[in-house]
This record gives C-alpha cells, sequence and structure tokens, in this order.
C-alpha cells in the first residue's frame, strides 16, 4: 500500500455543499430517502495528463471526526491520513465488479481508506498508477472553492512544448533562430465539480523568458516564428558547446497568470504559475580548411 | 435495476446481491428478491468460490440490518433496530425515526442493494453499497399508500459493522455523494 500525499483545508466559510436544503413537508406517497441524516462525503476525481486527484469533503460528523481517536481530532479532523489503492476483484467482490464496471467503461475501482476508518470508492482510469494520485481532504461544512482551485492549478493541462531551433546543430558566431512548437499561445482551461459546485481554473501566458545554455538570458513575449520563418528570438553563440559536454541546455520558462471562477460567476485571481522546458542543443566551431592549392 | 455484464474477466455471471426492502406486509420487511433479476446465470469459466465465512457472515448482518432498519422507519419505532445497529449508527436512526414524526409521515423503505463487503475481520467490517432507492412516504398509522413513486436515485452509502457480544451490529454509516 502506497501513502499518498495529503492536503488537508480547514475549509472557510463559502460555499454550503452539504447542508441539507430545507423543503417542505412530506406527503404519504411523496419519494423518500432512507438515512437522509447519515454523515456525508463529497467524493470528486479530478483526472489529467498529470495524475489524478481526488477531492474529499467531509461533513464535521463524519466517521472518526468525532469519536475516532486515531483522527487525533475531534473539531478540525486534522491528522486525517488516506490511501488508495485498487480494489481487489477477489469472489467476495466479483458480483459488484461486475454490476458496476459497464457503468465505468475503462476505468478500475480504488478504495480510499482513511486512518480515521472513512472509507469510499472512485473509479479511476485503468493506466492510474498509485504515483499518480494526490487525495485531498476538505474538512467543514462547506468547501473553499479557493482550495479547490488551487488544487487544480498544479493539474491544469499545459502541452508537452518543444522547443524549435535553426540550424539544428548551431555555428559559432552565427545566428540560431528559436521558437516554441506544440502550444499557440492560448488560454488553457481546467474545472472540476464538486457536487453543485464548478469551479474553473484558467491560466494564460505572460512572458517567456529564455536561457540559452551559455549564460544569456531573452525575456519576450513572444513564442517566436517557426522556421523558415525569422524568428524574433534568436542568440548567437560565442563559443562551441565542447566544454559543456556536447550541447547547451536551451530552457524556456513560461510564466502564466491563473485565475479561477464558480460556477461561471466572476474571475478571481490566483497566483501565477511557472512551467520550464528545456532541449539540448549543440553548437559548433566552424575551421577553416586549408587545401594548399 | 440495472443489469450488467463485464466480459473483460472472461466471466459471465450477472447477478448481484438484490434485496428489495418493500412492503411485505405491516413491517416494511426486507427480503430477497424473487424477481428474474436475482437470477444467476454462470457459464463453465466462472469457478464457483465460496465467500468466506466472516465475510458471509457481515454480508448476512448486513441483510438483517436493512430489515430492522426499514421495520423502524416503517413503524417509527427505533427499538426495532436495536438488534442491528448500535452506537452512532443507533443514535441516527433514533434522530431519523424523530424527523419522521415531526413530519407526520413514516417511510416505507423500497431499495435495490448492489453491496460489497469491503473488509472483514474477525470483529470488524465494512460494507459499501450502491442502492436504488425507490422508498416513499407512508401515513404513519394506515402505512397507506402500499405503492408509491420512488425517485429510482443511487445512494452509495458505507456501513461500518463491529461484532459486540458475538452479534455483527452496523455502529455508524456514511453516505458518498
Amino acid at each position: 500500500m502506497r501513502r499518498l500525499a495529503i492536503v488537508l483545508t480547514a475549509a472557510a466559510a463559502a460555499i454550503a455543499l452539504l447542508t441539507p436544503a430545507l423543503a417542505d413537508p412530506p406527503s404519504p406517497g411523496d419519494p423518500g430517502t432512507p438515512g437522509e441524516n447519515r454523515p456525508e462525503a463529497s467524493v470528486s476525481v479530478d483526472s489529467g495528463p498529470d495524475g489524478v486527484t481526488i477531492y474529499i469533503a467531509v461533513s464535521e460528523t463524519s466517521p472518526g471526526s468525532s469519536s475516532d481517536s486515531s483522527s487525533g481530532s475531534t473539531t478540525g479532523g486534522s491528522g486525517w491520513s488516506c490511501t488508495a489503492d485498487v480494489m481487489n476483484i477477489g469472489h467476495a467482490t466479483r458480483e459488484w465488479f461486475e454490476q458496476e464496471a459497464p457503468l465505468h467503461p475503462g476505468e478500475l475501482p480504488w478504495i480510499v481508506r482513511c486512518d480515521n476508518g472513512y472509507f469510499a470508492i472512485v473509479w479511476l482510469p485503468v493506466d492510474t498508477q498509485p504515483g499518480d494520485i494526490e487525495i485531498v481532504v476538505v474538512q467543514g461544512d462547506s468547501l473553499d472553492p479557493a482550495t479547490v482551485a488551487a488544487e487544480l492549478l498544479d493539474h491544469v493541462p499545459v502541452p508537452n512544448i518543444v522547443i524549435g531551433v535553426n540550424p539544428a546543430t548551431g555555428l559559432v558566431a552565427v545566428p540560431s533562430w528559436f521558437w516554441i512548437e506544440g502550444y499557440d499561445g492560448a488560454p488553457i482551461v481546467a474545472s472540476d465539480t464538486l457536487g453543485d459546485v464548478t469551479v474553473e481554473v484558467e491560466i494564460t501566458p505572460t512572458g517567456y523568458r529564455w536561457s540559452f545554455g551559455d549564460g544569456a538570458t531573452l525575456a519576450t513575449t513572444s513564442l517566436g516564428q517557426p522556421y523558415p520563418q525569422e524568428s524574433d528570438i534568436r542568440h548567437t553563440y560565442e563559443q562551441s558547446s565542447l566544454r559543456v559536454g556536447g550541447a547547451f541546455a536551451v530552457t524556456v520558462e513560461i510564466t502564466f497568470s491563473a485565475r479561477y471562477r464558480v460556477n461561471g460567476g466572476p474571475w478571481e485571481p490566483l497566483d501565477p504559475i511557472t512551467r520550464a522546458f528545456t532541449a539540448a542543443y549543440p553548437v559548433q566551431q566552424l575551421q577553416s580548411i586549408l587545401t594548399g592549392q | 435495476m440495472r443489469k450488467g455484464l463485464f466480459r473483460g474477466f472472461g466471466i459471465a455471471v450477472t447477478s448481484a446481491l438484490f434485496v428489495v426492502a418493500c412492503n411485505g406486509g405491516d413491517g416494511g420487511e426486507t427480503r430477497e428478491s424473487p424477481t428474474p433479476a436475482a437470477t444467476r446465470t454462470a457459464t463453465p469459466e466462472a469457478s464457483p468460490t465460496a465467500t468466506p465465512p466472516i465475510e458471509q457472515e457481515v454480508s448476512e448482518a448486513y441483510l438483517r440490518y436493512w430489515d430492522t432498519y426499514a421495520e423502524a422507519l416503517l413503524n417509527l419505532d427505533p427499538g426495532l433496530a436495536e438488534a442491528a445497529a448500535s452506537g452512532e449508527e443507533l443514535q441516527r436512526i433514533r434522530e431519523e425515526i424523530q424527523t419522521l414524526r415531526s413530519q407526520g409521515v413514516a417511510l416505507r423503505v423500497v431499495v435495490e442493494h448492489n453491496s460489497v463487503v469491503l473488509e472483514a475481520s474477525e470483529n470488524s467490517g465494512v460494507v459499501f453499497d450502491e442502492i436504488v432507492n425507490n422508498s416513499f412516504y407512508v401515513d404513519p398509522e394506515t402505512k397507506e399508500p402500499p405503492v408509491g413513486s420512488g425517485s429510482g436515485e443511487i445512494l452509495r452509502d458505507t456501513f461500518y459493522f463491529e461484532k459486540i457480544d458475538g452479534r455483527w451490529v452496523v455502529v455508524r454509516s456514511t453516505r458518498q455523494r
């Protein structure tokens, strides 16, 4: 069993997710629900290229928070520690699995166990590895969407950017042109829904900082232009890359502004984030050769 | 009623632990469904394996819990649940019944279970159940109407069992949204 990273947050009063709404008294014949006063936990899964986040928003009367000494807390629930493991599909669980699997194509059931006794079942993509999973436990009757947004920010699917360069092998004293491939600079959006609350996070690039591996840097707001166009991101090396192991490490660090909104409401700012991408770039020194003619 | 056929494991068994807590009389009892949904069809490759005794005990205790729980909600008598619930769960049932009383109704429990024993040891067990709920309110005195329109909602509940004085009881439960 693998211990997973936990983020525990005492949520500020924000959006009530777990408080049942008041309703008219029921009449005979109306639909009813047994166990309406059971302690609830809202469980949501956010799956992206960077991994899987399992959000658990628990009410204050969830198991362990009031009586289970293993949680070490009676109010905030600090000390929740949860793990997720693929459910063992044995004989005892086979029938259940056969019923549920068609409802979750391409997914397998995982059991989330918390050390205060809380259990949940979530369905995750079949290729999910334990190391890909982060469990976020939010304690309280309310869920702070900023907390969800901050977690979501870590999983925004930034494209796999490639650094383009021409010539493919650089030459000393000859300008090299650089550009970004695989991303057009458009805003990137990720969202997650917990209960009735949908949190959207949007990131937008605001600048690109290039490091050419020889100590030179360049800050731009441009993605550059792919060859054969003449890129505005260029650098002229003064030495070959022989002394640094055969290639310079060219890095572009992209700064994204970030913001989030709840249920399509107004955007609220988040701290900017950066993502860096690196490529190895060999640079050679041209040698003059005298032929003796 | 849901039926599923999972082909990835080469198994063609399509059955569920299917129990309907429905109107079997004044008690609102829980009983195993006699409907075709409970029919089990096994192909030769489905190897019949006996459920371990403890898991079987927990599973049976779970059905008993629903029997008594349904009786308690229909008759607004928390004492009926004492045979299958204890601690936090029993207190929760008392509060639920108190709420029903204050609303002037009782609840006839009509549910389909698809449960699984997640853990079972000598003295504790955990059952997860995806419940199709079609329960409906009735008059607390006449128990009318005999049938109602349930919502068909799916409830994902987890039940925590402990063996107390040689008897499996539900000590708490949670609902996963």
